[in-house]
């Protein structure tokens, strides 16, 4: 086993740590609500949250260079900064990124964006969580806050209606105090999803409404960070068919075809911070994609059984032990390779072409047959014991109606099993049917076993 | 606010919009027999300018006080249904008219909480619309505690004519 614990090094240059001790709040208001709200994760991961949300917030936050000039033009704007955050899969990046909200808003950021996904149920999901624990309130007293910040949309434009949400309906109804908001520095956070229509509403709400005028009415440059979930998602430009532009209507939001890909002007600052599992295409993109990563590169740690607070590394030591760790790839292919009960099984496969012999073929069938079937005794062997050792049983689940307290006191835990045939797009479908067509040919050759009795589950 | 639809005691007649601004127009226009009407002249008219802009421009400060559940059916935030924004904008304007206006500012949970408690009636025919609307008055005034008698003197002394009885009967009608 090898025993190896990588050190994550920025690309970008360190802070200094006079800057950071500048930068520090006079208030923690937001940071405080919600360090609360997630006060009930395990003390050592709530502080590594904080750790790797200043960290990126002390990037995200660093100048990149002064203005810009356009010298035909004569029109100045500011450099963007683009950073990326990558986490594992279901590793706690949107809590990062209310960590990042958080101290953002603290640090007196005057205008958030998070783009909340793709899909609405995603958008509704981010935007429920943020209201919850970033903003501490729910449908029904968000507007007690409203002298605090502005939010858009407001909760009641989301999550009243079951209609379609119309992104220029609900900027028209925040206009008045977006106005208020920019010219006497309240915050404004937007959670919008990443589509066209929306995004698109939103960068010329904020070109009318954060124009010169009203910037210099200020008194004081406008910083705005835009905080994109799932920025393998949309964020990239598609290379096949180029039709989709979804960066550059991202990049709307604080400059314009004039400017780009400086800031509209030079009162506005901007940071653009992605967060994705997968961020390959991001990296690739960085000669034609204005969203690429270029000034800050930050991994979030997950919890394991090494890793001190500094220097940052990519786990951190959780004290609540084994079951508070992240399982993720370096478990199933590092840490518990070639110990008893490897998780990681390989077979050696015979690739075919339309060459292939039938000797080859008739190989090639048994080893996919042979893996599969492998794979699924080892799944219902695995879900057999955990029926033991939970002492439940299907056939004490109650065939009537039951209350949900009941039954869910009843019910064995799921049980679940991912197949992923194939690393091509269709290699999912066409492989889909296999699991399900095998497990179809044992209940059949146990039903003619048992045949005194009608149903086999 | 204006102007009294017919009828007298506690049986005021319930016009639809069309045919009370028709009521109104005709009153100001006038007939050679009658005295010249408040609203023909010049300084009764900026007056009246004035009340709206205060009414309309606070109204919208103090969108806080109008629950989204009352502003529509549906409870979006950024939407108004005519009737709600009819009742809220007339209650704004009685308060810039006998200048009680910044007291809602004062008030704005107390307003909220009666604005979530009262949605829009479901029926739209003239007589429930005009009740709703006098409940709705009514009791933002009274939430307010502002006097009634003593609006209905400035009301009369500012336009010729108060608005707040015909309300009070329209209202209990809905509050029976």
């Amino acid at each position: 086993m090898r025993e190896t614990v990588n050190t994550i090094h920025p690309v970008s240059g360190p802070v200094e740590a006079k800057d950071i001790e500048q930068s520090m709040p006079a208030q923690a208001r937001w940071w405080r609500r919600y360090s609360d709200a997630i006060r009930s994760l395990p003390d050592d991961t709530r502080a590594i949250i904080e750790d790797d949300a200043r960290y990126i917030v002390d990037h995200a936050l660093k100048s990149v260079s002064q203005p810009t000039v356009d010298s035909i033009l004569d029109r100045k704007g500011q450099a963007v900064v683009t950073g990326m955050v990558v986490g594992s899969v279901q590793s706690g990046k949107t809590a990062s990124m209310l960590a990042v909200a958080a101290l953002l808003l603290d640090r007196e950021v005057d205008v958030l964006i998070v783009l909340a996904g793709t899909r609405i149920a995603l958008w509704l999901q981010t935007y429920e969580r943020l209201l919850r624990q970033l903003d501490g309130s729910d449908l029904f007293n968000a507007w007690s806050k409203n002298s605090e910040r502005v939010l858009i949309p407001q909760p009641e434009d989301i999550l009243s209606s079951g209609a379609r949400v119309d992104p220029y309906r609900y900027l028209r109804g925040v206009r008045r105090r977006v106005i208020d908001a920019v010219e006497n520095r309240k915050p404004i956070i937007f959670v919008i999803p990443k589509e066209d229509d929306h995004l698109l509403a939103v960068a010329k709400f904020l070109t009318e409404h954060t124009d010169r005028g009203a910037l210099e009415r200020r008194g004081h440059p406008l910083r705005m960070v835009v905080l994109d979930d799932e920025a393998d998602d949309a964020s990239i430009l598609d290379a096949q068919d180029g039709s989709r532009i979804t960066p550059q209507f991202i990049q709307y939001l604080w400059s314009s075809d004039e400017c780009a890909p400086a800031t509209r002007s030079e009162l506005l600052l901007a940071t653009y911070i992605a967060y994705t599992a997968t961020p390959q295409a991001n990296y690739l993109q960085r000669s034609h994609n204005p969203l690429a990563p270029r000034h800050f590169h930050a991994a979030l740690r997950v919890p394991s059984d090494r890793g001190e607070r500094t220097p940052r590394l990519d786990t951190f030591f959780e004290r609540k032990g084994l079951g508070a760790f992240y399982c993720g790839g370096e478990h199933y292919y590092e840490r518990l390779r070639d110990l008893p009960g490897d998780p990681c099984v390989a077979f050696p496969f015979i690739a075919t072409n339309a060459d292939a012999s039938a000797t080859e073929l008739t190989r090639h069938a048994q080893v996919r047959w042979e893996m599969i079937g492998s794979a699924l005794r080892s799944f219902f062997v695995a879900g057999a014991v955990r029926l033991l050792l939970d002492g439940r049983r299907f056939s004490t689940v109650p065939s009537v109606p039951t209350e949900l307290a009941a039954l869910k006191a009843t019910l064995p835990r799921t049980h679940s099993m991912l197949y992923h045939p194939s690393v091509l797009k269709e290699g999912p479908f066409s492989g889909s049917g296999r699991p399900r067509s095998l497990v179809q040919g044992a209940t059949r050759r146990r039903r003619g076993r048992r045949a005194g009795r009608r149903r086999f589950r | 606010m204006l102007h009294s639809p017919n009828g007298q005691g506690a049986n005021y007649a319930a016009p639809s919009t069309a045919s009370h601004i028709d009521a109104l127009l005709e009153a100001i226009s006038g007939k050679a027999q009658q005295s010249v009407h408040l609203l023909s002249q010049r300084n009764a008219l900026i007056t009246l300018a004035r009340d709206i802009e205060a009414a309309v421009t606070t109204h919208a400060e103090v969108e806080n006080a109008w629950s989204p559940r009352f502003r529509s059916k549906k409870g979006v935030a950024s939407g108004w249904e005519e009737l709600p924004l009819v009742a809220s904008l007339l209650t704004m304007l009685i308060l810039a008219a006998i200048g009680e206006i910044q007291r809602v500012s004062e008030a704005i949970l107390a307003i909220r909480t009666f604005t979530e408690a009262n949605r829009s009636p479901t029926k739209t025919q003239n007589k429930t619309q005009w009740a709703w609307i006098g409940h709705i008055t009514m009791g933002i005034l009274r939430t307010l505690e502002i006097d009634q008698d003593a609006a209905t003197i400035v009301l009369t002394k500012r336009y010729g004519y108060s608005c707040l009885p015909v309300l009070n009967v329209m209202a209990e009608s809905a509050e029976a």
